[in-house]
């Protein structure tokens, strides 16, 4: 049988959008690394919780226990399994730490941009809005929201994360948007009458990508210690599986920076965020290659 | 000259504007000091918890009958001659506050900020360079690493390993309290030992961050076709590295940098609680658990005002590194 | 990019790496190591001093006159330190008068002196600026001593004592529920008139400070007019003036004066005038700033504290002490219970029943173990007297007619389905209408300690079927949020008897008191006769009776209430965990010695008796 134009188009469109994509990122051996920490993380946090069973009843006896079998992360202070806290944790951690950047992200780009492209007195607007952003301080803001509306899941959690943290990143973004606005390719653009959709989608946001992306994970990161604060302010319920309030206890409460016994609880959800980071950064850098060709070689 | 006039203009009415808001949004926290208060009291002293609460309630009185309005002219009157308020609780005048507790603040983070900035923009920039290099697999781990770190383990660790165990940097305070301050040799040498630490702490924990950020935007610019034709017309690689990618791609770092600079008046609490380093982030945080609304507004549209001001700079700033941005007013 | 650049980075980032690896695991060896080094140093040393220097010294300087004549060059004795923490407003907010916020600080007792110290654990009363007592009915005379003086060198005499308690009235002192004035017959005599006796003076005399010397503070204490209330003319104004009076330092008469206060230190030097100079073997005390309690444990191990009281978890304290081979640890109770209260206004917690039901569901040693390891135990009553006084209070006869509330989860389950409970289909409980429960507990976010024995608790609740989630809210916020009655389930405070340890603190704060108003204590409950207390009047008699026995009965009818009621579930007694290393200084008292209890609401003041009676010294005199 003889292929129809149909799928002949099909498989083009595919294979532009999907496998040489795919392609290019993997074709960096750190990008590749990158790619599949996250589907590790991506694994965890789906079916992680289903597979890996949690017993939360302390148990002193137990603490401190080095790796085994049994507890292949060894056991923290209650004598609970950590890798199993580890495990069921990351459902939570990396959908509000996902969330928390990708609305931060949004909203700075938006304000970043608008106010970097249209210049003048919406300059003066929203740079006046991020300024109030930067200098007023989170905690009575925090509060004041907390009596306010109580936050009841990922997306709301996510939400007050990203609300008052995204002025830096608004701030770069406008400056990026300041100096790029001014080059030839957007003039030409100008001229041309491309609309503001097209220079801002097409031409300003795949030069701002790679500063976004490293900047994204970065956000996660931050988002995942956030996260603890707001447990401590009491907008949230108290999670003894998130990792920033595992290594939060460790320190704080257990001590465990001063005994040797503890290092893998301490460890373990450093390292979990570390990793997170390392995936996304290694990633990142293939996205580099993909949204820039440039750069491949 | 008249459009960096207007921007100075228009920030100071953001000052005034967000000024507004802190008087008005302190007020509103919910909250009520003087149980919590009282019970840290009564640890200290020995007292009963009723004795406390009624000495907490003595000293708490304050600004209970003027209208709010009242007291929003007043405060903003004291402002135009440069009074930055009273701390409620502590009866001490904010200017004074500053003045004492801001000097050894801005010492020690300025340092740290230079040496982080440099290190970290150094690193990103041969990061982006060499792409397929040792160095960024290494780097990125090094930055996931104090990433991964909260800043108080970090200090903690570092506490632990060269205050405890080696003994080779003092454990606290900003001197050594036996060497009367001055321009002589053993109260700077001893100045410098004491900030050996915090800075240390700061600068492992952030250099990486800017040499990541660095390395993003960096990667950005090195598609660009000037690079090219620096590169086609014989340029030295690090004179292309520096001049062109560099100069380029530092601009949203500017950015950060200003508002870090900026920040740097709220204090560190890491480098005061970890290394017990005078500085303004006690009275910061004070001023927040204790609910004292005068030390709150003073301090922090002093905050407010630093961070304007430093991205105001960094706007000029940009008009220089990059001649292609117009200053806009 | 030229070789160069790339050496310089490299180095630069190996140098980075190495300065910041922090590699935990290096930490094991180092741990290990200095422990023996050190142990053999500080033993050399005092073996060397142990010979007694001026023996040594004396017998050759009679031979060898002639000889070398310098064999003293005995280094310029070091000033013998004593290094503690503590905690104070950092300059410029600190200054030296206790009457308005941010004064004094961690100084408090080293430089102030009550007429007297009360031991909690014995009632034993030790004299400091009063040299006898006399306890009657309608007054309470004080002798002062003769040869006491303030910092500032001038004479204390009863006109300071009475300025004293002039201005603390302004601040609502709870001694002037009981006091009518204050008389000063002469120069040395103090004589406090009662318009209402009270069984409690000694304890609430003693917890008076003197702190208002008349020649610094006379102009203010004269005004004072006791007859009005406080936040009334004049006495108000009074009180805001007060509160700018900003000394340096502050002046009192006790062993010790502040002479530098810096953000990271606070250095005092000995008092040569003190009464008991010649007692005290110290000549300087520095106080390093307690930010949190990871610093403190690093400046045990470091040896730059000698005396603290961290509240440490059993690990750590076990590397502590592995640090320090000679460090002790004493454990006073700090006269307060950590427990866990029910809203009892709303269902199901309003039913007694329930409650007792539920303290059966509650592993309370593991909440202990888990919270501050070193807490007394209370897993078996709930009667709101602290433990480790229990036997002087209660007889084994009541303790026997009480509710023994153990752990016995199978008991809870046959408690809760008599009161019409059951079990649906996930395990999980299901009221008499079919409703689920679930619950929120609730602690403040500033406690670490709670928040882990919140947690534990709700995973303990959800496990025997009640989904439970703990969520810790801010501090300040915390506590109006209790008063209002917006909870379910909370970590509280449960007996309190801060001050000193006299039931009556502790059930005036759980039947009338903040405690009560939080749980939502009921005025009126049955007693042992099934009669209805009135729990107003019980508090009241129980303050104002001077009769022994009567009063013991007294405290046994509330205790009985408050258990057989099941108002409020402590889980463990507070203990101050009071760190003391002989490796600097010796003389401690036995870690079972009474007079550890002084610590109970100011570790100072024990260190400070200690000093005063002449019992600490540097190590190795």
């Amino acid at each position: 049988m003889a292929e129809t134009s149909f799928s002949i188009e099909l498989r083009r469109f595919l294979h532009r959008t999907i496998y040489e994509p795919f392609r290019i990122v993997t074709r960096d051996r750190r990008a590749f690394a990158g790619l599949i920490i996250l589907l590790i993380f991506l694994l965890m946090a789906t079916i992680g919780p289903e597979v890996v069973p949690l017993d939360m009843r302390s148990n002193f006896v137990e603490r401190f226990k080095p790796p085994s079998w049994e507890h292949p992360l060894g056991t923290d202070y209650g004598g609970r399994d950590v890798l199993a806290m580890i495990i069921h944790g990351s459902r939570d951690v990396l959908s509000v730490a996902f969330l928390a950047a990708l609305f931060t992200s949004i909203i700075a780009v938006a304000f970043g941009m608008i106010a970097g492209l249209k210049g003048g007195l919406v300059d003066v607007i929203l740079s006046l809005a991020i300024n109030a952003v930067l200098s007023i301080p989170s905690f009575p803001v925090m509060l004041i929201l907390g009596s306010v509306f109580k936050i009841t899941n990922a997306l709301t959690f996510g939400l007050v994360l990203s609300i008052w943290s995204w002025g830096t990143l608004a701030r770069a973004v406008r400056s990026q948007v300041l100096s790029l606005k001014e080059r030839e390719f957007i003039e030409a653009a100008r001229t041309l009458g491309l609309g503001t959709f097209h220079i801002v989608f097409r031409e300003l946001l795949p030069n701002v990508m790679p500063y976004m992306a490293i900047n994204f994970v970065d956000t996660m990161r931050g988002a995942i210690g956030a996260s603890v604060g707001l447990m401590f302010l009491g907008l949230v319920p108290f999670s003894a599986t998130n990792w920033g309030m595992m290594l939060n206890f460790a320190v704080r409460q257990a001590g465990a920076i001063y005994l040797p016994q503890a290092t893998f609880y301490v460890l373990s959800p450093m390292v979990a965020i570390m990793l997170l980071e390392l995936g996304g950064v290694f990633f990142a850098h293939g996205l580099d290659e993909l949204l820039n060709p440039r750069l491949r070689s | 000259m008249l459009v960096i006039l207007r921007r100075i203009g228009i920030a100071l009415f953001t000052i005034f504007v967000i000024v507004s808001l802190t008087f008005f949004l302190v007020r509103k926290t919910p909250g009520d000091v003087l149980q919590t208060w009282a019970m840290d009291l009564v640890t200290a002293y020995g007292m009963t918890y009723e004795d406390a609460l009624a000495m907490v309630k003595s000293w708490y009185g304050y600004e209970a009958d003027q209208p709010l309005f009242q007291q929003y002219i007043s405060y903003i009157s004291g402002l135009l001659k440069g009074d930055l308020g009273q701390s409620f609780i502590y009866k001490v005048s904010v200017n004074e506050v500053l003045i004492k507790a801001l000097p050894w603040t801005v010492f020690v983070i300025s340092i740290s900020l230079l040496l982080s900035f440099g290190i970290g923009v150094l690193l990103g920039m041969a990061m982006a360079w060499k792409r397929k290099s040792v160095l960024n697999p290494l780097v990125t781990a090094y930055a996931s690493f104090t990433g991964a770190t909260p800043d108080y383990i970090t200090a903690l660790i570092l506490l632990i390993i060269f205050a405890v165990n080696l003994r080779l940097f003092p454990l606290k305070g900003a001197y050594d309290a036996t060497i009367t301050p001055g321009f002589t040799w053993p109260f700077i040498k001893s100045v410098l030992m004491h900030a050996a630490l915090p800075i240390s702490a700061y600068t492992f924990e952030h250099a990486a961050g800017w040499a990541l950020a660095m390395k993003g935007s960096a990667v950005g610019v090195l598609g660009e076709d000037y690079i090219m034709a620096a590169r086609a017309r014989g340029l030295k690689e690090r004179r292309i590295m520096i001049s062109y990618m560099g100069r380029n791609a530092i601009l949203p770092l500017v950015t950060s940098l200003a508002i870090s600079v900026g920040g740097m008046v709220g204090g560190s609490t890491l480098i005061e609680t970890i290394f017990s380093y005078p500085g303004i982030g006690w009275f910061f945080g004070e001023a927040l658990v204790k609910r004292d609304f005068g030390l709150m507004q003073g301090l922090f549209l002093f905050l407010a005002a630093s961070i304007i001001f430093a991205n105001l700079a960094a706007d000029i700033l940009y008009s220089v590194l990059d001649p292609r941005i117009k200053l806009e007013g | 990019m030229s070789r160069k650049l790339l050496a310089l980075l490299t180095v630069l980032t190996v140098a980075s790496l190495l300065v910041g690896c922090p590699a935990p695991t290096p930490q094991v060896v180092e741990v290990e190591k200095p422990v023996v080094v050190e142990k053999e140093v500080v033993k050399t040393v005092v073996v060397e001093k142990e010979v007694p220097v001026e023996k040594v010294v004396e017998k050759p300087v009679e031979k060898v006159v002639e000889k070398v004549v310098v064999v003293t060059p005995t280094p310029a004795p070091q000033p013998a330190v004593y290094r503690a923490a503590g905690g104070w407003s950092k300059p410029p907010a600190y200054h030296g008068n206790r009457f308005a916020p941010g004064g004094v600080g961690a100084a408090w007792w080293y430089v102030f002196e009550p007429l007297f110290y009360y031991v909690p654990a014995t009632g034993e009363v030790i004299p400091a600026l009063a040299e006898s007592i006399d306890e009657g009915t309608d007054a309470f005379t004080v002798k002062l001593r003769k040869d006491v003086k303030w910092h500032d060198g001038e004479p204390f005499t009863a006109k300071d004592v009475w300025a004293n308690f002039q201005l603390r009235y302004l601040q609502r002192a709870e001694i002037w529920k009981f006091l009518d004035k204050v008389e000063t017959p002469d120069d040395y005599t103090v004589v406090l008139r009662w318009k209402e006796p009270t069984p409690l003076a000694k304890p609430i005399i003693a917890g008076e400070i003197m702190t208002a010397p008349y020649h610094l503070y006379g102009k203010w204490a004269d005004k004072v007019d006791t007859t009005v209330a406080p936040d009334e003319d004049p006495n108000k104004g009074i009180l805001e003036e007060l509160s700018n009076f900003k000394p340096e330092f502050p002046t009192g008469t006790g062993p010790f004066k502040v002479t530098t206060v810096t953000a990271s230190e606070m250095i005092l030097d000995k008092f040569a005038d003190h009464y008991h100079a010649d007692n005290v073997h110290f000549d300087k005390v520095v106080i390093l700033p307690w930010t949190n309690n990871e610093v403190v444990w690093a400046y045990l191990m470091a040896g730059e504290v000698y005396r603290a009281h961290p509240a440490t978890p059993k690990d750590t304290t076990d590397a502590i002490m592995a640090r320090q081979p000679e460090m002790k640890l004493a454990l006073p109770s700090d006269l307060a219970q950590f427990g866990i209260g029910f809203n009892m206004r709303i269902k199901p917690f309003s039913d007694e029943n329930f409650r007792k039901a539920i303290a059966h569901a509650i592993d309370r040693k593991k909440l202990r173990e888990i919270t501050y390891y070193y807490a007394g135990d209370v897993d078996k009553y709930a009667h709101n007297v602290l433990t480790s006084v229990e036997e002087r209070w209660l007889s084994k006869e009541l303790l026997d007619s009480l509710t023994v509330y153990d752990y016995d989860p199978a008991k809870a389950e046959a408690m809760l389905k008599d009161l019409g409970f059951t079990k649906g289909a996930d395990g999980n409980w299901l009221d008499p209408d079919g409703n689920p429960l679930q619950w929120e507990v609730n602690c403040p976010a500033g406690y670490s300690d709670w928040v882990l024995a919140c947690d534990e608790l709700a995973a303990q609740l959800t496990d025997f079927g009640i989904p439970s989630e703990c969520r810790p809210i801010e501090n300040a916020v915390f506590w109006p949020q209790m008063t209002a009655g917006d909870f379910q389930v909370a970590m509280l405070w449960s007996a309190v008897w801060w001050g000193y340890a006299h039931p009556w603190r502790g059930f005036n704060r759980l039947f009338l008191g903040d405690t009560g108003k939080r749980i939502g204590c009921p005025p009126t409950l049955t007693g042992p006769d099934g009669e209805e207390v009135d729990l107003e009047e019980l508090v009241v008699k129980m303050g104002s009776t001077f009769d022994e026995a009567e009063m013991k009965k007294l405290v046994e009818k509330a205790a009985w209430i408050a258990n057989e009621h099941m108002l409020q579930l402590p889980y463990c007694e507070k203990k101050l965990m009071e760190f003391h290393n002989y490796a600097f200084v010796e003389g401690w008292p036995d870690v079972d010695d009474p007079l550890w209890s002084l610590a109970g609401g100011g570790a100072e003041r024990a260190d400070v008796v200690m000093m005063v009676k002449g019992l600490l010294k540097p190590a190795g005199q």
